[in-house]
């Protein structure tokens, strides 16, 4: 039972770290999600199902990989311009996690 | 001739099961392509992917990201022509330009479309200060034989960036001089952030010997930081070069190539290399016109490559798009017709500037993220006949085609709105509206300023002129506005003392949630174009640009009475709103318990709450009682909340004032409010918890105040704070003060109301602390407005709520006054009202740190006969009238 519930738990994280997410722009329709850092941060980088760009060229190749659809990108890894830049150099469309 | 489609999947959209929301741009109205000969089939090299069919995904993700009215039809004509089964396609146009105002949306219309047809979507350039030739073939620097090199120098500027050791000065300085553009530094906070676009190094030289110039400066660069640094170079290092490649247009046609099939824009053409776009022209020609089926021309490594017409796959598409040279930002070259010299007229298509339908559709997509107004305008008889529908399609289009790793990440926000959204339409509406109309304050030529007296000076209106209100400002102020700003306290409640101690609890209350953030969207966007609007209009180097400062008060006041007849911001006194529109706050503000079953369960979680914290204290005294059940509905469930609650109707209590009790068999209690002092105080939270319910609410409003007062000998009757205090004044206004116990300390508590007036109903402010949050949304929505003295905007929010009432009244500055010699009744030492004379009620009532309650109403559960002082109104102060 007490198993159960852990398993519950971890499969509603991902969700309860999404909630702390916030809308704050959307480039070229990749919508950008501002992320506080600490746990929710944590949460979001081990998701199998987002990659983690920490420089710029992993930005960009997960920016073209057509099987990736949500990138984390970590704090200070680069700014907002060169985001920008990237994402509207190239036209698929990605769900970006931006930590601040 | 047909094209070969055996790679690809034809997805119909258009149909009946794939509706299409078009626009007629010349009756103005809105309709869709859903008939049984009206769908438009659209080849894709997309397969079905984690369970998802293609079509399901292609027909949500083009609903998802469609156009604004204005653009409908060229999508449809885009669409169109890349249907073989709709045009003919031997004679067909492989190309097509799109020339308009910035930020309606063209490019992106193409780009969404493009990687619908493309996994990949599309080749994309943006033209700006590119020579056109490019796209055939590129100039580019290969430095794949420094990866280790490059790697290692971003590992280092991300520690710089994350506040290491990080690069040296010198080894910055140098990549800065080499890199041009590709060098990246950005403020952020009070860092500047560091990062190096290697993809996006240009090869800027005309000649061999420029370009080997620039390739030797970067390998030096390179070369030079990994010594300064210690980085290992790789022997190979030195192969950095500078080689060509097809450009796009080959490569898109290309079956050998990686990029076979893929639609090319061509994005701001006519910011291109003057004098480079002729280059273009027999290409064009050849895309455009069956006559010239073929074209050559040489690609990378100085091969050549024949374009064929009839070769061309049917995923091949090539767009442009462009500004028209009025918006000074085009060359001359786009001003013309672009006519080949073949005499081949291309396909250019004029999108209109965006109109009052486009700024709706944009913001209602950006709040909802499906174009919520074209679907509803789509089918409107449909939907106002069956208003839940529209919520229902809208969420089905949101999450449709997605997998369940993608649903997760759909903003929890977009969801609510999309469960309101006829709101969403009418907010989205008369922003629209707003921001039509502030087009006309920065056009000095409209309308607005024709007849008038603004007299602006040459300089201002220069300056006005400069600013685009386009639709990408709109979705960036929507997106600014949601930032919640930190509350700031009054001064009399700040202590610096606490900064350097351990509260455990220090941090968690600083974390903003989801229900808060929403709570108060709507005021924050209004306050938030109402300082934009003050920004922008008032600049804050007006005066090194020479305008005069009364001027852009002028203007700032006719945007400002704009704004408040869309709905933001309080209209100037004697003006009335204009039917049917509504304040943005309320509009936007999001409150989800405004669902009655959301309130009766936020207040059983509060009354089971109150009944945990009662049974741990009698555990403590007899540990041999059980312990509760870990569920609430165990306890309490919502059912009995909405019994008890319609059960109080027939309670007689004897003064009328109710609490919420901790047996969960009997969830209400009767409770009295007197000046008897000595029995038990009713908690602050149990008595609001009351408070905060319509049902009982009415009863308790009258019981809180003693008419008794009235009788008095010492009392004058007609004096009209007395009235106030008696919540006996025809002005309808009343205000008291309680005792109630909070964390086992008792607490004054104010509380003012305004009795309904007109079409405005009763409205109860109760000031107080720090307050359970769960409470502060129970309170304000059962309409009572909760302010917490703490606020540095406290006494404004009381202040205001009194002058939205006064606002026409001749007396309005009396009846103030007597408001707040009716304060001072329960309120402050005999003696002292002069030190209080000419502050607002607002003031008083937000004093509680030092204005001490002297004479208040005790909240209490079974009056006792000790008798608590009178109060103070023999000294019924005379500056009050």
């Amino acid at each position: 039972m007490q198993q159960n519930a852990s398993i519950a738990a971890a499969d509603l994280l991902p969700v309860a770290a999404r909630l702390k997410a916030q809308k704050i722009a959307s480039i070229e329709g990749s919508p950008v999600f501002a992320i506080p850092g600490g746990w929710v941060a944590d949460i979001l980088r081990a998701d199998p199902a987002i990659v983690t760009a920490d420089t710029p060229s992993a930005f960009e190749t997960a920016v073209q990989d057509p099987e990736v659809a949500t990138i984390f990108v970590s704090r200070d890894t680069f700014g907002w311009r060169l985001m920008e830049r990237i994402l509207t150099r190239n036209s698929l469309v990605k769900t970006i996690f931006w930590e601040e | 001739m047909k094209p070969d489609t055996t790679k690809y999947r034809k997805i119909v959209i258009g149909a009946e099961a794939t509706p299409l929301p078009v626009w007629d741009p010349q009756l103005g109205t809105t309709g869709a392509l859903a008939g049984p000969l009206s769908g438009i089939a659209l080849h894709t090299l997309r397969q079905d992917k984690d369970g998802i069919p293609a079509a399901d995904y292609i027909y949500a993700e083009l609903m998802r990201n469609l156009p604004s009215r204005s653009m409908l039809p060229h999508l449809l004509h885009e669409l169109m022509e890349r249907d073989p089964n709709r045009v003919d396609w031997e004679k067909h146009s492989f190309l097509c330009g799109y020339m308009g105002p910035p930020s309606i949306g063209k490019s992106f219309m193409i780009k969404t479309i493009d990687r619908l047809a493309h996994p990949r979507g599309c080749l994309y350039l943006n033209c700006k200060d590119i020579d056109m030739g490019t796209i055939f073939c590129e100039t580019v620097f290969d430095t794949s034989a420094a990866n280790r090199e490059k790697a290692a120098i971003d590992a280092r500027i991300l520690q710089g960036n994350q506040g290491g050791k990080g690069l040296g000065p010198d080894s910055l300085s140098m990549l800065r001089n080499a890199l041009g553009e590709a060098f990246v530094e950005e403020k952020r906070g009070d860092k500047t952030l560091v990062s190096i676009d290697w993809n996006g190094i240009q090869v800027k030289g005309n000649t061999p010997e420029e370009q080997n110039y620039q390739k030797q400066v970067i390998r030096e660069a390179i070369s030079q930081v990994c010594t300064n640094e210690g980085i290992v170079m790789a022997a190979e290092m030195g192969q950095i070069g500078i080689t060509t490649r097809d450009g796009i247009a080959i490569r898109a046609a290309d079956p050998k190539s990686a990029d076979f099939g893929r639609p090319v824009l061509l994005d701001e053409i006519n910011r291109a290399k003057p004098g480079t776009l002729q280059k273009l022209y027999e290409f064009f020609a050849m895309l455009s016109d069956p006559k010239v089926d073929r074209f050559t021309v040489t690609g990378g490594e100085n091969k050549p490559f024949t374009f064929r017409r009839e070769d061309l796959p049917v995923s091949y598409r090539m767009n442009f798009t462009g500004n028209p040279a009025t918006r000074a930002m085009g060359s001359a070259d786009m001003d013309r017709p672009l006519i080949s010299r073949f005499g081949v007229e291309l396909d250019i298509r004029t999108v209109p500037d965006p109109a009052l339908h486009d700024y709706a559709d944009r913001m209602a997509q950006t709040l909802t993220g499906v174009p919520l107004t074209q679907i509803y305008y789509a089918a409107r008889p449909y939907f106002d006949a069956h208003p839940e529908k529209l919520a229902e399609t809208a969420r089905a289009f949101r999450l449709a085609g997605l997998t369940e790793e993608q649903k997760k990440d759909v903003p929890a926000e977009e969801l609510l709105n999309i469960a309101q959204p006829l709101k969403i339409i009418k907010l989205s509406e008369q922003l629209a509206e707003f921001f039509a109309s502030l087009k006309n304050v920065f056009n000095p030529e409209s309308q607005l300023y024709r007849g008038s007296n603004f007299g602006l000076s040459q300089e201002y209106e220069s300056y006005l002129q400069g600013v685009e209100i386009d639709l990408r400002l709109v979705s960036k102020l929507l997106e600014k506005a949601s930032v919640v700003t930190p509350r700031v306290l009054q001064p009399d409640v700040v202590d610096f003392n606490s900064a350097f101690s351990n509260a455990a609890d220090k941090k968690s209350a600083n974390e903003v949630e989801f229900d808060d953030r929403l709570a108060d969207r709507g005021k924050r966007l209004e306050s938030y174009l109402q300082q934009w609007m003050h920004q922008v209009l008032v600049p804050a180097d007006a005066q090194t640009r020479n305008i005069r400062p009364e001027e852009c008060q002028k203007v700032l006041r006719l945007a400002r009475t704009l704004a408040a007849h869309c709905g933001i911001g309080d209209l100037q006194l004697k003006e009335s709103p204009r039917g049917g529109i509504e304040r943005i706050a309320k509009l936007y503000d999001y409150d989800r318990l405004e669902n009655p079953e959301e309130q009766h369960k936020l207040l059983r979680d509060l009354m089971v709450d109150a009944v945990r914290k009662n049974h741990e204290e009698l555990r403590k005294k007899d540990p041999t009682i059980q312990p509760l059940p870990a569920s609430a509905d165990a306890i309490l469930t919502v059912d009995e909340v909405k019994k008890a609650l319609a059960a109080t109707t027939g309670i007689s209590a004897p003064h009328g004032v109710m609490a919420a009790g901790t047996d969960p068999a009997n969830p209400f209690v009767a409770v009295k409010a007197s000046e008897e002092g000595g029995a038990s105080l009713v908690t602050r939270d149990a008595f609001l918890t009351a408070l905060a319910m319509p049902e009982l609410r009415e009863k308790t409003v009258q019981g809180l105040w003693d008419k008794a007062l009235l009788k008095l000998p010492h009392i004058e009757p007609s004096d009209e704070a007395v009235q106030i205090a008696a919540n006996a004044s025809p002005t309808g206004f009343a205000v008291t003060t309680v005792t109630v116990l909070n964390q086992d300390r008792e607490e004054p508590m104010h509380i003012l109301r305004a009795a309904p007036q007109g079409d405005k109903p009763e409205s109860l402010v109760v000031v107080s602390g720090n307050l359970d949050k769960r409470l502060q949304a129970l309170l304000k929505s059962g309409g009572v407005t909760y302010v917490d003295f703490n606020d540095i905007d406290s006494a404004r929010t009381v202040n205001a709520v009194v002058n939205d009432r006064l606002a026409d009244n001749p007396l309005q500055d009396r009846i103030r006054r007597n408001i707040a010699a009716a304060v001072l009744m329960r309120n402050g030492a005999a003696g002292d009202e002069a030190q209080h004379l000419g502050k607002s009620p607002g003031e008083l009532l937000t004093n509680l740190k030092s204005l001490e309650a002297s004479a208040p109403l005790r909240i209490t559960a079974d009056p006792a006969p000790t008798r608590h002082p009178k109060p103070r109104s023999s000294r019924n102060p005379k500056h009050g009238r």
